[in-house]
């Protein structure tokens, strides 16, 4: 495993420990806004770079650059197809001219992040498995 | 990375040169094994410097190492 798959496998678990944190929240205290601070979490993502282990570039090579622009590629399309969607979902349900409750919008910003973060990791995994995979049936 | 433009002679030149394996080759070249495997699946078209650096290891040049296939020319 590459430092690139390594980096990706890392933010795959802490999103879904965030994703585990906000729903514990929200059984906890039955808030949903309340439970967004599970969100939180995200910040962990940040160890990677900051911690003394954590020190060298998961980027090792050209081909490592390809995937990661790739992956961010994928990931913002993704992310701008499904923030387009919740637009167009919000103003269906509220229509024009009425006010849409804060309870729609402020989830969106930390689910959008998470959106982005989750796709780039799985698309990074996902172009790493491609070649690896296609060359060992290769090589049989 | 799919539909590569070039076919290469990675694999049997790392045969030819000792049965050199991945591991070695990408160390010289300084990428990582999985990119060796990618070139070798012709999954991944090299910069122009990873190139040069191939063929410098199997003391050729790049257009001995990289063939540009039929359909691309």
């Amino acid at each position: 495993m590459t430092s690139l798959q390594k980096y990706a496998v890392f933010h795959l678990v802490v999103l879904a420990c965030t994703l585990a944190a906000v729903g514990a929240l929200l059984l906890a205290t039955g808030r949903p806004m309340a439970s967004l601070a599970g969100f939180a979490l995200l910040a962990l993502i940040g160890i990677r770079g900051t911690s003394m282990r954590g020190t060298r570039s998961p980027i090792q090579d050209e081909r490592d650059e390809q995937i990661v622009r790739r992956a961010a590629a994928a990931s913002y399309t993704i992310f701008w197809i499904c923030f387009v969607a919740w637009g167009v979902v919000l103003t269906l349900a509220f229509q024009n001219g009425a006010a849409v409750p804060i309870v729609y919008i402020a989830p969106a910003v930390w689910v959008g992040m998470w959106l982005v973060l989750a796709v780039r990791a799985v698309a990074i995994l996902a172009l790493n498995r491609a070649s690896t995979v296609d060359a060992r049936e290769r090589a049989r | 990375m799919k539909g590569s433009p070039f076919t290469n002679e990675i694999r049997r030149m790392r045969f030819a040169s000792g049965e050199m394996t991945q591991e070695e080759l990408a160390r010289q070249v300084e990428v990582t094994r999985q990119t060796i495997i990618a070139l070798e699946a012709n999954r991944y078209v090299p910069s122009l410097l990873l190139a040069i650096r191939i063929a410098q290891v199997f003391g050729t040049t790049v257009e001995k190492v990289f063939i540009l296939s039929p359909k691309a020319e």
